[in-house]
């Protein structure tokens, strides 16, 4: 579904996809996944809701840790990806198709596209990784 | 001098421990870590007594045990939130194995499958017991559980919690049927949220929580009302009608507000006899467990029972043990959804319970599993007709009148008149007091002059006749 | 000798007991109480209306005594416990607990006392807990113990709350209290139970906090500051009086989470350090078995000027006397005439459960408190006497610093605080195992099959793959050999696909936690 779409990447490791028919994704990308370890529960967004850029969206739960999930950019939430109430390691297995969080709408592609593209990310991560 | 004898290093083990960290002495070890903080001298503290020796130690106590009401010849009657009931022998014998005592909390669970089990079983017996869904590895006591039960209810409601929530206009709606010590605790827990607390009476006539009165405390609330507590059966012994409580609080949803039906008990071995709070479709349970093989023990440790609706369990407070598999596919046991807890979120945390009733909890195990299905009925039962043969002995003489006149499990309350006077009561505390004199430990004050009297398995008739014969004494003085 | 005690050995299973069941078959003997066969018969709805009658009994197990006895016996086998292994869990003080303190607990009439039994008739009951008072006063220099909270993170609850409680009737709305990031969880939970909100700030290398990092943080805004001393890594707070200086230049409170107390025991007054109010875990210093996870004791501390805030009821002394206080006096002190003690108190003092305390923060337990832990934690302190209770805190600090020195050659570069000395425990990071491809829950996990209880490992999280060793002053330099012995052996000779593999002598292998999350079954 976001198959030759572009990602853009937050600081807290979201990613914001945009698939071929402007249609827009957000989840947590492999790197934050693998951190997480095997994840056991995710709590997820509400649908027809509007957060505001790093409002707390939903939370990931490994066996032995939590962490939130923050809105990597001003959205509207249309619908989630209810698979991970049963599935969640859907986030592991394919954090980028399977794993989404959920589909939503944004009001500027602008906003997207301000966070870091792949390259950066991973730039990103080795740096964070030094530190 | 020699060493104390729970000391295993020797004073030669403790020379070559200084010179191996190559410091002279204990003044110079603690000095060095403690900078400015002077090192007190112990030895010259007055209020700490001399070493005393093992023997020497166990006839202080047995002195203190043997000035303290006698066992085998004391009756009581006294509950109020605590029971005498029989304790078997095995518990003891089985708690008393040092790898159920001296533990810590099982967080690994490859070298602690045994208190895990153990406290599977009781989550198990205990959900059986209540007809709960998820019962969770125990709280501190009944009254603490409560207090953590009305928490978690406002956590639930209401249920969009997306704008931080004034809870000063929220109203935890409780029967004054419920423990009055519980009620105080729920202050105490709660009390640093803002909401308030509103009381629900009692029917004068009945005992039970006031439906008319209950009607109106959740108008009065504007709707916002997280919960409604009520306690099964309640402070004065009397059976709840909880099936009209639930219709009247589950249909009360109000701006978000959907109340949680929060049941408790001091005594949840009525359930032996009455429907649970399960079968009344309880939100959640809340209450105390040490009737299950505990001792009284002067009020402490007791166990608190803590249980919940399935689609609840990330929102309750406590450890929870899972059933899961090791490696080679072997049933296995583990905490579970520890998430909820505070040595991982931390400010957020469910509860900042750590530390519980573990030892309490498995003592119960090994009860309920001594009881079995027959025995916990049967012993249900004979509590329920104990407390009406006393009740009905007492009343026939003359000398009391009840307070209240509902259906009672094996707690009730009644009035004293002295020579059968109904204008000349005798004070609840100063019958107590004398029928303390006489080995009879006669209940406990509930009003100036209403005393709250249970009986158990522990009671004989003959103890019942022994009540009733001093208490006669007693009021005709 | 075996080179180290875990060798191997048989493990009994036990089905769940609810599968050994047969019908009607029990393991308790019920009394008849005297009552008629006729009434013994009668149906429940004789006495209540049939409304409110459970139809179907709860399902318990249907099994005999010898089948309940062997079934916890067994399950029991499959426990490490203190008794069985050197179980050096960091933070949690796992000290041998005396014999005849249980013996105690399970004197007859103590046991079996209800706690609504009229003052006059349990003196010396009353007694037990206002004499426990006097000692653990008299070891921190504090004016008061509340003895209601029912374990460590009550007891810090209890304290935050009467420092809300403080603010309040000042007219003074102080919304924050200060929590290092090394604190234990129960800090901060217990921080926003209590009515406030928790700011974390960040400790330095040995988890220590610095006095001007603290400056930084410190407003009216402050209520107070929770320091757990030592610290989560066994170290003594060195700036603790600049910190208690500050604070109370604010006007605010200095907790100490008294978690680590041990490391003072006799040796230290926590009011030389200017604090304010303390827990003390009496499960972990004070030597109350564990029990697996309870049941334990918090008792809250306080200076003098938070007294009247303490939690109700309390045991008061010279109230009132009443005809049965004074009869019951004069037959204690005759019962003390037999006895050496010169415990003839009893009829010059009165005990009584008062709930007078103006300020009081109120109730926390239906009753006085967990008894049962006071009066172990007091003949504790009534064995070791005044002579001895100072080498507790001694013995546990020299045995933790031998294990630091020790292991610290072994984990060459892991010890975040090479240079000093520790107190009650110490900390290692991974980096020296993870050289040799062991992660720390394999250290744990190996450690196992040596025969040893796992240090608390993971916690602090501010040191990597923290390992957290706490030997207790009742381990001998022979056993923490052995230990340090298993350690390096682990460290140099083992293989990795060993180590993925531990415990492999334990009753079940590595525990698929992710399906028990994943998947919850709560009950049989």
């Amino acid at each position: 579904m976001i198959k030759g779409g572009s990602f853009y990447f937050s600081k807290s490791h979201e990613w914001v996809g945009r698939d071929s028919n402007n249609k827009y994704h957000i989840g947590i990308s492999d790197f934050a996944q693998s951190e997480l370890g095997d994840i056991v529960y995710v709590s997820l967004p509400e649908a027809g809701k509007t957060y505001k850029k790093d409002d707390k969206i939903g939370e990931i739960e490994s066996v032995k840790s939590v962490s939130e999930i923050y809105a990597p950019v001003e959205l509207k939430v249309i619908s989630v990806n209810s698979k991970l109430n049963d599935t969640p390691e859907l986030i592991n297995q394919d954090p980028k198709e399977a794993g989404f969080i959920a589909e939503v709408e944004i009001s500027n592609d602008s906003d997207a596209e301000g966070l870091m593209d792949e390259n950066a990310y991973k730039t990103f991560i080795a740096d964070s990784r030094h530190e | 001098m020699n060493n104390f004898r729970y000391f295993p290093n020797s004073k030669k083990d403790i020379a070559k421990l200084y010179r191996v960290l190559g410091v002279k002495d204990k003044k110079e070890l603690f000095g060095k870590i403690l900078g400015g903080i002077p090192l007190m001298d112990a030895a010259l503290l007055t209020t700490v007594p001399k070493e005393s020796d093992e023997e020497a130690l166990y006839r202080f106590f047995l002195n203190i045990d043997s000035n303290i009401p006698a066992k085998n010849k004391t009756a009581v009657f006294a509950g109020g939130g605590i029971y005498n009931h029989f304790v078997p022998s095995a518990i003891d014998s089985l708690i008393s194995r040092s790898e159920f005592y001296t533990p810590y909390t099982p967080y690994q669970p490859e070298v602690s499958q045994g208190t895990l089990f153990a406290l599977f079983e009781f989550q198990s017996f205990i959900a059986e017991i209540l007809g709960m869904d998820v019962v969770n590895a125990s709280m501190y006591d009944g009254a603490e559980s409560l207090a953590e039960a009305v928490l978690m209810a406002m956590r639930l409601s209401p249920a969009n919690r997306d704008l931080p929530v004034s809870r000063k206009d929220d109203i935890i709606i409780i029967s004054e049927g419920v423990n009055p010590s519980y009620t105080s605790v729920i202050k105490t827990f709660a009390g640093g949220t803002g909401v308030k607390i509103g009381k629900v009476k009692l029917n004068t006539q009945t005992g039970q929580t006031d439906i008319m009165d209950l009607k109106q405390k959740l108008a009065n609330g504007g709707g916002r009302a997280p919960a409604v507590v009520v306690q099964q059966p309640n402070y004065f012994g009397i059976i709840e009608d909880l099936e009209e409580l639930e219709r009247l609080i589950h249909s009360n949803s109000n701006s978000g507000y959907n109340p949680s039906f929060i049941v408790s008990s001091t005594e949840p071995y009525s359930f032996g006899v009455i429907n649970p709070p399960g079968f009344y479709n309880a939100d959640i349970f809340a209450g105390e467990g040490n009737s299950f093989g505990n001792y009284m023990n002067f009020g402490g440790p007791l166990l608190g029972l803590f249980a919940a609706k399935k689609e609840y369990v990330r929102q309750m407070p406590g450890r929870i043990v899972g059933k899961t598999k090791d490696g080679k596919d072997r049933d296995a046991y583990a905490f579970i959804l520890s998430t909820r807890e505070q040595h991982i979120r931390r400010g957020a945390a469910t509860s900042n319970i750590c530390t519980n009733s573990s030892l309490n909890a498995v003592r119960a195990a090994i009860y309920l599993s001594l009881c079995s299905k027959s025995g916990f009925k049967e012993i249900a039962s004979l509590n329920l007709k104990l407390a009406h043969i006393l009740r009905d002995r007492l009343l026939s003489s003359g000398l009391f009148e009840p307070l209240y006149e509902g259906d009672f499990f094996n707690e009730f309350s009644l009035k004293l008149k002295i020579n059968g006077n109904k204008h000349n009561n005798m004070a609840a505390s100063e019958f107590i007091e004398k029928m303390a004199e006489r080995d009879i430990i006669a209940g406990i004050a509930v009003s100036e002059s209403a005393v709250l009297i249970s009986a158990t398995e522990n009671n004989r008739l003959s103890d019942i006749e022994k009540y009733a014969e001093n208490a006669k004494e007693v009021l005709n003085a | 000798m075996p080179k180290f005690p875990g060798i191997k050995g048989i493990f009994l299973d036990e089905d769940p007991l609810i599968e050994q069941g047969s019908k009607r078959l029990r393991g308790i003997g019920i009394p008849d109480c005297g009552l008629k066969k006729s009434d013994l018969k009668k149906d429940e709805s004789a006495y209540i209306d049939a409304k409110y009658i459970r139809k179907s009994p709860p399902e318990l197990p249907e099994v005999s005594e010898p089948t309940v006895v062997r079934h916890f016996t067994r399950l029991s086998s499959w426990n490490m416990c203190v008794d069985t292994v050197f179980y050096p869990l960091g933070s949690c003080t796992m000290k041998y607990n005396p014999k005849i303190n249980e013996k105690i607990a399970s004197l007859e009439n103590i046991k079996n006392l209800h706690p609504l039994t009229p003052a006059g008739l349990i003196q010396p009951v009353l007694k037990i807990v206002y004499d426990f008072n006097e000692i653990l006063c008299g070891l921190t220099g504090l004016a008061e113990f509340g003895f209601a909270p029912q374990a460590g993170a009550a007891g810090e609850f209890a304290g935050l709350k009467i420092i809300k409680k403080y603010f309040d009737l000042k007219g003074e709305n102080r919304k924050t209290i200060l929590v290092p990031d090394s604190s234990h969880g129960t800090n901060p939970a217990s921080s926003v139970l209590a009515g406030f909100t928790p700011v974390e700030i960040k400790t330095g290398k040995a988890g220590t906090l610095d006095a001007e990092e603290l400056k930084k943080f410190v407003s009216k805004d402050a209520a107070g500051i929770m320091i757990t001393n030592p610290n989560t890594f066994g170290v003594f707070e060195k700036d603790i009086k600049k910190i208690a200086e500050i604070m109370h230049n604010n006007g605010s409170f200095v907790y100490m989470d008294g978690a680590n107390f041990n490391a003072f025991l006799g040796s230290v007054k926590v009011s030389d350090m200017g604090i304010d109010l303390i827990q003390l875990n009496l499960h972990k210093t004070f030597s109350t078995p564990h029990g697996g996870g309870g049941p334990g004791n918090g008792a809250i501390g306080v200076v003098e000027s938070l007294r009247e805030f303490l939690p109700v009821p309390y045991v008061k002394v010279g109230g009132k006397s009443t005809g049965v206080e004074k009869d019951s006096g004069e037959k204690a002190d005759g019962g003390n005439k037999s006895n050496n003690r010169k415990d003839n108190s009893y009829s010059r003092q009165v005990y009584e459960l008062s709930e007078d305390k103006k300020n009081s923060i109120g109730r926390m337990t239906p009753f006085l408190c967990n008894f049962a832990v006071v009066l172990r934690a007091y003949a504790y302190l009534l064995s070791l006497g005044r002579e001895n209770i100072g080498s507790v805190s001694e013995i546990a600090v020299l045995n933790a610093n031998y294990v630091k020195k020790k292991l610290g050659k072994i984990l060459s570069g892991s010890d975040p605080f090479e240079e000093g000395l520790c107190m009650h425990e110490c900390v290692f990071s991974d980096k020296a195992i993870e050289e040799n491809g062991v992660s720390t829950i394999e250290l744990a996990k190996l450690l196992i099959d040596y025969g040893f209880h796992p240090p608390t490992v993971y916690f602090p999280k501010n040191i990597h793959g923290a390992i957290m060793i706490e030997p207790t002053e009742t381990e001998s330099v022979r056993t923490l050999d052995n230990f340090i012995k298993a350690v390096k052996e682990i460290k140099f000779k083992t293989k990795k696909s060993k180590a993925v593999k531990s415990p492999q002598k334990t009753k079940v292998g590595r525990v698929n936690e992710v399906l028990a999350n994943k998947q919850p079954v709560f009950k049989y």
